[in-house]
C-alpha cells in the first residue's frame, strides 16, 4: 500500500504539469509575501496603531494558498482515476487485490499529500517571518492546521468527484467547477442565518484565521469530511463494480450525520476556543465580568455598506455571545437611510434597552474590542453620572443663555447619560458614582470646604473635564492638582480670522495629534477664546503622563489686549507668537484616573457646540473618560514590528518570490538529470 | 465439477438497446487454455471483460471453481492471483519500463522479496530488457504489447485472461508468446483472444467461436476426430436426404451440426449427399480443419443466427 502511495506521488511529482503549478503557487506566495511585507512597512512609516505582522502579511497569504492547494488537489486527482482510465490502465485499478479502503485511502492521502506543496512553502515563509517577529505561535499552528483540514476535506471532495470521470482534463474542468459551486454553496449557507450551522469549510477558515476555534464550525466541518469521504468510497466501489445494496447503509449515514450537524448545532453554536495568546478572541477579565453581568438584550445596528465587512462584525458578536446570549444584529447600509446617511460616515450603533450609542466605522482596534467597550459604556451609564459643579457662575447646563451648556446636555442625555448639576457648597461631597466632573470656567471664589471636596474626588481618582477661560477663578490647588497653567493673553488666529472666522480671537485648529479624543474628527475645530497651556513643573509631572490633545498653528499670538480696535503680535509687550497647546490629556500613572483641561470653554457653550465639529468633540471628551476600565485591556500584537537587517529585507523582498522558487526550479533539472543518467546506466550495465 | 474452472451460464450483456454478449453458457475445464476466435465486434473482449469482472454482467452468472472455494469475478481472491492484458493500454507519463511493472506489482499488493528478480526476468523474458530505463511512452507500440503481457504474469497468476495479445507483435514474438502459453502449467484457466486460427490451434485446448454476441461452436482442440456439417441454407428435401439417413448428429444450433467420430464410410455417405444436393454453402470437415472455412461463411453472413435458430428447432421438432 505504501509502495503504491510512493509511486503515485513520485509520478505525479514528474509531471511537468504539476510541476508548474506547484512552481507558480510558490513564486504567488513568495510575491503576495513581498507586497505584503512592502505594504507593511509603508504603514509601520505612517506609524499606524495596531499593526501586526501576521495580519498584514501572514493573513492575506492564507487565502491564496488555500486556493493553490485547492488547484493541485483538483489536479492531482484528476490525474489518478481519471488518468488511468483514458490509457488505458484501468483495469490495474479495477483489478487490484487491494480493498476498496485501501485504495480510496491512498487516493485521498496522495492527492492531500501533494496539496501541500503550497502549505509548506507557506510554512517556510512563517518560519523564516517567525525568526524576525514575535508571531504568535499558537495563531500559526491553528491556520497550518485549517489549511491541512482544508485540503483533507478538498482531497475527499474532489476525488469522489473525479473518480467516475474517464478522462483527465475533462476531469480537471469538472474538478474546477465543482470547487467553485462548493464555495459558492458554502458561502451562501455562511450568509444565511438558516444555514450558517451547515457551513462546509469557510466558517473554520475564517474563524481558524483570526485564532478561534469555533467548536460548532469545526463539527460541521468534520461531518463534511465524513461525509465526502464515504460519498467517495462508495463512489469507488461503484466504479470497481463492487458495489452491493448494502452500501446504502453508510451512505444514508452520511446523510444522517448531516441532519445530525443540523440538530447539535444550535447547542454548540457558542462553544469556541481562543488560541491567540493576546486573548484576541476573548474578552478580559473585567470585560467578562461586566458583559455577563448584563441582563438585558443588546441590539446592534450597523451601517456599513459593503457587506463583506459583515463577516468582521458578525465574528465579533460570534466572540460576545460567548459572554451573552441575547445579541441581536442588523445590517444595513448608508443608502438606505437617505439623505441622512448621504451625510455620515458608516457606524456601528448598540442599543441597551433605551440607551444607545454608535461608534463610526471602521473602528480604530478590533470589531471585538469596540463593541465590546461600546456596551460596557452604555451599560455602566446607568450607574455612572456626569456631573457639572455650579455655584461660581459655570456654564451650566440648564442654562439657557448663549453661554449655557443646554445642546450638549441634549446630547448626553440622548446618549443615555444621566446628568447631574451639583453645588459643593450645600453638599461638599462628591458621589462615587460621578464618572465625570465638569468644571466649567468658575467665575467666582470658591469655598475651602468647595475645594476640598475637589481633591478628595480627585485624589481617590476621578475623572476631571476642566474647562479654562481668561480670568477665571479656578482655585490653585486644583491647578497644582493637574499641574497645568494657563499663559498669559487670549489666542489669537489671523490667519483662521482671514480664512472667514468673525473674529481673530477664534482659533481655528485642523491638525490633530493622534488621540482617542480626535477620532473621527476630520475636519477643523474652533475654540473662541481660549487660552494657551502649559505644564507646570509640580508634582503632577511625577503622578500623570500628558498628552496634547489640540495644538493651535504656528501663527497664533497670546493677545494681552483682546479688546482693542486693531489686533497685532507685539513682542515687547511679552506677548508670544508659537504653536500652543490648548488641551491636554492627562492618564494618571498609578491608576485609571483621566483629566482633560481645555483652554477653553466656549466651543461647548450653545453659541458654538455646533460649529465645525466641535460637538463630535466634545462627545469624544466624555466617551474616553469614561472608558478608562476598557481602553486598557485592547488586545495588542505582539507581532507588531520586524527586525529589519538588510538580510532580512533582502529575503522579504527577493528569497520568497524569485531565489527560493529558482532554487526549485534547479533541484528539479537536477534531480531530472540524475534519473536520466540512472536510466542511461541501467541501459548499458543490460546491453553488457 | 471438480474438473470444472469456468462455469458460465444464461450470460446476458446489453449496452442500450445493443446486445453485446447473448445468453452464453459453457463450462471450461480445469487448468485449460482457452482460444476466443470470432469476427470484429464479434463480443471476445466482451466477454472477457465479463470474465475479469471489468464489467458487469446484465443477468446469469460467472463463476470460478477451485477445489476448495467458488470465487465471482469480483472476488478478492481471484483479483490477486489474476493476470489480465487489456487491449487498450497506453504509456503513462514520466515512468519507465522497470517502474511501470514495479507498479503494476504495486496494485496488485505484490511485496515479496524477490520481486525485483522477477520483474528483472519479466523484462528478458518478454525482451523489454534492454528498454528497462526507457520511458514508456517512447517505447514502439509492439514493446508497449510485450510490457501489457509481462505485467500480466507478476506475481505469478493462477487465472490468465489476454484480450489479443499479439496484435502489434511481430512474428517472432508471436511465435514466443504461443510457445509460452504452450508451455505454461500450473495454471486454472487461461483465455485469451485472436483472430489468428492456426495460433489458436496450436496453443488452445479449447476452442470458442463468437459470433453476433453468441457462441457458435465451442470444441476441444486435442485428439479431436469429431466432423462439423454447417447448413447454411435453409433446404427442406435436405433435411431428409441427410438428418433422416440414421447418422448421429449432433445439432449445435445456428445450421451447425457435430458428428462425433464418425466411421470412414459415414463420412463417404455424408460427402455424397451434401455432393448430391448440389449446396454451395456447406461444411463438412473435421472440427480443427472447418475453422477457415466456418469463419468465411461467417464473414460473408450466410449464417445469419436469427434464421438459423428457426432452422434448428425445425429439425429439432421433427427429431
Amino acid at each position: 500500500m505504501l509502495k503504491l502511495f510512493g509511486f503515485l506521488v513520485t509520478n505525479l511529482l514528474r509531471r511537468k504539469g504539476l510541476q508548474a503549478v506547484a512552481l507558480v503557487s510558490c513564486v504567488c506566495v513568495g510575491a503576495f509575501t513581498t507586497l505584503s511585507y512592502q505594504n507593511f512597512l509603508h504603514l509601520q512609516a505612517q506609524n499606524i496603531s495596531m499593526l501586526s505582522v501576521y495580519n498584514e502579511i501572514v493573513k492575506p497569504l492564507i487565502g491564496l494558498v488555500f486556493i493553490f492547494q485547492a488547484l493541485i488537489v483538483a489536479m492531482v486527482t484528476s490525474q489518478l482515476a481519471p488518468y488511468l482510465s483514458v490509457r488505458g490502465q484501468h483495469s490495474l485499478l479495477l483489478h487490484s487485490p487491494l480493498s476498496d479502503f485501501k485504495l480510496a485511502t491512498i487516493f485521498y492521502l496522495v492527492s492531500f499529500t501533494l496539496s501541500l506543496i503550497p502549505l509548506i512553502y507557506f510554512c517556510l515563509i512563517i518560519v523564516f517571518l517567525s525568526s524576525v517577529s514575535q508571531l504568535d505561535s499558537h495563531f500559526i499552528v491553528v491556520v497550518v492546521l485549517v489549511l491541512i483540514a482544508g485540503a483533507g476535506l478538498l482531497s475527499a471532495f474532489l476525488n469522489g468527484v473525479a473518480i467516475m470521470l474517464k478522462n483527465s482534463l475533462i476531469a480537471l474542468i469538472v474538478c474546477l467547477v465543482a470547487i467553485g459551486i462548493l464555495f459558492l454553496i458554502d458561502e451562501m449557507m455562511r450568509t444565511s442565518t438558516l444555514f450558517y450551522s451547515y457551513s462546509i469549510f469557510l466558517n473554520l477558515m475564517l474563524q481558524g484565521r483570526e485564532g478561534l476555534i469555533v467548536f460548532s464550525s469545526l463539527a460541521s466541518w468534520l461531518i463534511w469530511l465524513v461525509f465526502f469521504l464515504i460519498g467517495f468510497l462508495l463512489l469507488l466501489k461503484i466504479k470497481l463494480n463492487r458495489w452491493h445494496r448494502k452500501y446504502w447503509i453508510p451512505l444514508s449515514g452520511g446523510v444522517l450525520l448531516i441532519v445530525l450537524n443540523s440538530i447539535t448545532q444550535p447547542f454548540s453554536a457558542v462553544s469556541s476556543f481562543d488560541v491567540s495568546s493576546a486573548h484576541l478572541n476573548s474578552l478580559s477579565e473585567y470585560e467578562t465580568g461586566q458583559i455577563e453581568s448584563l441582563s438585558q438584550e443588546i441590539n446592534i445596528t450597523a451601517v456599513i455598506d459593503n457587506t463583506k465587512n459583515h463577516d468582521e462584525i458578525k465574528r465579533a458578536l460570534d466572540i460576545l455571545r460567548q459572554y451573552h446570549k441575547k445579541i441581536n444584529v442588523s445590517f444595513t447600509n448608508r443608502q438606505a437611510l437617505g439623505e441622512q446617511g448621504e451625510q455620515v460616515d458608516q457606524f456601528v450603533t448598540v442599543q441597551i434597552g433605551k440607551q444607545q450609542q454608535s461608534l463610526r466605522y471602521p473602528f480604530d482596534r478590533s470589531a471585538k474590542d469596540a463593541i465590546a467597550q461600546l456596551i460596557i459604556q452604555l451599560e455602566g451609564r446607568s450607574s455612572q453620572w456626569i456631573t457639572f459643579i455650579e455655584g461660581h457662575e459655570e456654564l451650566g447646563p440648564f442654562d439657557k443663555s448663549n453661554r449655557g451648556l443646554s445642546a450638549f446636555y441634549q446630547s448626553l442625555r440622548e446618549l443615555g447619560w444621566p446628568v447631574a448639576v451639583q453645588n459643593l457648597s450645600k453638599q461638599a461631597i462628591i458621589s462615587n458614582n460621578t464618572q465625570v466632573l465638569i468644571i466649567a470656567a468658575s467665575r467666582q471664589n470658591w469655598l475651602n470646604q468647595e475645594i476640598e471636596a475637589v481633591l478628595s474626588y480627585l485624589e481617590q481618582g476621578g475623572n476631571l473635564v476642566l474647562l479654562r477661560e481668561d480670568g477665571d477663578r479656578i482655585p490653585a490647588a486644583i491647578n497644582e492638582f493637574v499641574g497645568i497653567k494657563t499663559l498669559p493673553g487670549t489666542l489669537i488666529d489671523w490667519h483662521g480670522y482671514q480664512s472667514g472666522t468673525p473674529h481673530p480671537a477664534i482659533v481655528i485648529v485642523n491638525d490633530f495629534p493622534q488621540h482617542p479624543i480626535n477620532t473621527g474628527i476630520s475636519s477643523i475645530l474652533a475654540f473662541p477664546w481660549s487660552k494657551a497651556l502649559n505644564i507646570t513643573h509640580s508634582a503632577g509631572l511625577q503622578k500623570f503622563e500628558y498628552q496634547a490633545v489640540i495644538e493651535t498653528h504656528k501663527g497664533v499670538w497670546t493677545e494681552f489686549d483682546v479688546e482693542q480696535s486693531e489686533l497685532s503680535y507685539d513682542a515687547a509687550q511679552g506677548e508670544m507668537q508659537a504653536s500652543f497647546t490648548t488641551a491636554f490629556a492627562l492618564k494618571n500613572k498609578t491608576n485609571q484616573q483621566r483629566i482633560l483641561v481645555v483652554g477653553d470653554s466656549s466651543f461647548l457653550s450653545d453659541s458654538a457646540i455646533n460649529n465645525y465639529k466641535n460637538k463630535q468633540f466634545a462627545l469624544n471628551i466624555i466617551s474616553w473618560l469614561s472608558s478608562q476600565n476598557t481602553t486598557d485591556s485592547i488586545s495588542n500584537y505582539s507581532d507588531s514590528y520586524i527586525k529589519i537587517s538588510p538580510i532580512v529585507h533582502f529575503i522579504l523582498l527577493w528569497g520568497f518570490s524569485i531565489i527560493v522558487p529558482l532554487g526549485f526550479v534547479g533541484l528539479v533539472i537536477v534531480l531530472a538529470l540524475s534519473r536520466q543518467s540512472f536510466r542511461k546506466q541501467l541501459k548499458r550495465s543490460k546491453a553488457i | 465439477m471438480d474438473n470444472i474452472s469456468l462455469n458460465v451460464s444464461q450470460l446476458v450483456k446489453n449496452i442500450g438497446s445493443q446486445q453485446k454478449i447473448g445468453e452464453l453458457d459453457f463450462v471450461i475445464g480445469k487448468g485449460a487454455k482457452v482460444a476466443l476466435l470470432g469476427l470484429n465486434g464479434a463480443g471476445k473482449s466482451s466477454l472477457i471483460r465479463l470474465l475479469v469482472g471489468e464489467n458487469q454482467p446484465t443477468s446469469g452468472a460467472i463463476e470460478y471453481l477451485t477445489s476448495t472455494h467458488t470465487f465471482s469475478p469480483t472476488h478478492k481472491e481471484f483479483k490477486s492471483s489474476l493476470g489480465y492484458q487489456a487491449d487498450t493500454m497506453l504509456s503513462i507519463n514520466q515512468m519507465c519500463v522497470s517502474e511501470y511493472l514495479a507498479f503494476c506489482a504495486a496494485f496488485k499488493n505484490l511485496a515479496h522479496s524477490t520481486l525485483p528478480d522477477e520483474i528483472l526476468d519479466l523484462m528478458e523474458l518478454w525482451g523489454v530488457l534492454e528498454a528497462a530505463g526507457t520511458d514508456m511512452s517512447k517505447l514502439s507500440k509492439g514493446n508497449l504489447q510485450k510490457l501489457a503481457i509481462a505485467q500480466a504474469f507478476l506475481g505469478e497468476p493462477k487465472w490468465l485472461f489476454f484480450d489479443e495479445p499479439c496484435q502489434s507483435l511481430d512474428p517472432i514474438e508471436q511465435d514466443r508468446f504461443n510457445s509460452y502459453l504452450k508451455r505454461l502449467t500450473n495454471i486454472e484457466l487461461c483465455v485469451f483472444s485472436t483472430h489468428n486460427v492456426q495460433h489458436a490451434l496450436d496453443v488452445a485446448d479449447e476452442i470458442i467461436l463468437i459470433h453476433q454476441a453468441k457462441i457458435v461452436y465451442q470444441f476441444r482442440t486435442k485428439q479431436s476426430k469429431d466432423y462439423l456439417l454447417c447448413i447454411a441454407e435453409l433446404n427442406a428435401s435436405l433435411d431428409h436426404q441427410i438428418l433422416n439417413k440414421g447418422i448421429n448428429f449432433e445439432p449445435i444450433g445456428y445450421g451447425i451440426y457435430r458428428l462425433h467420430q464418425p466411421k470412414h464410410e459415414t463420412i463417404k455417405l455424408v460427402d455424397e449427399l451434401l455432393e448430391q444436393s448440389e449446396l454451395v454453402n456447406v461444411i463438412f470437415l473435421p472440427e480443427r480443419e472447418a475453422l477457415m472455412p466456418l469463419f468465411r461463411l461467417l464473414a460473408s453472413g450466410e449464417i445469419e443466427l436469427e434464421k438459423s435458430e428457426i432452422f434448428t428447432a425445425r429439425v429439432d421438432k421433427e427429431e
